[in-house]
């Protein structure tokens, strides 16, 4: 039970289907005599659904376009970063140079393969 | 990338072929990506409602665990890890100049759609059978769109949770919360996304 005095992790559970036996029956009871949480219950199932439903997956020429975009950034590694370093002018005459300058601190953070990994 | 697949990636585990492509496997990383890339794709696309940011931001997303793979720990599974790449993609990105600079290049050259219309209707409709085909759209379609409008972790909270069918402790992992935080997250993302769908459906007509 949480402060507010509503079972959201029993709630959430019952949505994902996880509870056992004796958890399903305290979330039906509760169910029974709280309203607001009977509605909330009755919305999420009909939401998750809908969402599962509207989840959209790629086409096979997504797929392919994503693959070799991903390869050739791989294969490019640091001369990449030289690539976009060259492009910044370009960027600078555009957007004025405090703009560039974020946009140099990006690239480094976005193209630097092989420097610091950035995840635990 | 070097190396080819050594044609035992199918029955591989995901932990097993990210430890496979960090040594070099390119066709580790081919099975990796064809199993993950429409779990991310579909991620993205709820997140963002824009198919070619979608298709950017899982590119990016491959790129930095190939960067990660080092941090790769194989006795942990590969889902939170992957999503909570993603998600700080997510954060990150859409915050960065990068993105900025090639979202303004695009509408300074003239080539984005007219003002106005939604990224949503780029969405195709997903499949459904002719009978209440047009209804089951336009609902998915108005769920697609108040989800938009959530504040981001509610957002990310519920796309994770009933898309990608994370369960509330997974997702705590990937984003780096309390489960209490994200549970919390839920309530009142779900609470918005319904106050939203009923001012526009009329009260009850989404329970």
């Amino acid at each position: 039970m949480s402060l507010d005095g509503h079972p959201h992790e029993l709630i959430e559970r019952g949505l994902e289907g996880t509870l056992s036996p004796s958890e399903e029956e305290a979330l039906r009871l509760h169910l029974k005599s709280c309203a607001e949480c009977a509605e909330e219950y009755a919305f999420a199932r009909r939401a998750r659904e809908e969402l599962g439903r509207a989840g959209s997956v790629p086409a096979p020429a997504e797929m392919a376009a994503m693959r070799s975009g991903v390869e050739a950034r791989l294969a490019a590694g640091p001369a990449l970063v030289k690539m976009v370093e060259r492009n910044v002018p370009a960027a600078q005459r555009r957007f004025g140079e405090g703009d560039c300058e974020l946009l140099r601190r990006s690239n480094r953070d976005v193209f630097s393969f092989g420097s610091e990994p950035v995840e635990e | 990338m070097e190396g080819h697949g050594n044609g035992r990636t199918n029955g591989a585990s995901d932990e097993e072929l990210m430890v496979a492509w960090s040594a070099g496997d390119a066709g580790a990383f081919r099975e990796l990506f064809g199993r993950w890339t429409p779990r991310l794709f579909s991620f993205f696309l709820a997140m963002n409602r824009d198919r070619a940011d979608a298709q950017d931001l899982v590119q990016e997303t491959w790129v930095r665990v190939f960067r990660s793979r080092e941090k790769f720990d194989p006795a942990r599974k590969f889902r939170p890890w992957i999503f909570r790449i993603a998600a700080r993609l997510q954060s990150d990105l859409l915050r960065s100049w990068n993105w900025r600079i090639r979202t303004l290049a695009v509408s300074r050259s003239g080539t984005e759609d007219a003002p106005g219309l939604d990224p949503l209707d780029r969405v195709p409709a997903p499949a459904v059978g002719p009978e209440g085909a047009a209804e089951d759209a336009e609902r998915a379609g108005k769920l697609r769109k108040a989800l938009g409008s959530l504040r981001e972790p509610h957002r990310k909270a519920i796309v994770l949770h009933d898309l990608e069918r994370m369960t509330c402790r997974e997702i705590a992992e990937t984003l780096d919360a309390p489960v209490a935080t994200v549970l919390s997250w839920l309530h009142r993302g779900r609470m918005e996304l319904r106050a939203l769908l009923e001012a526009e459906g009329g009260k009850g007509a989404w329970t």
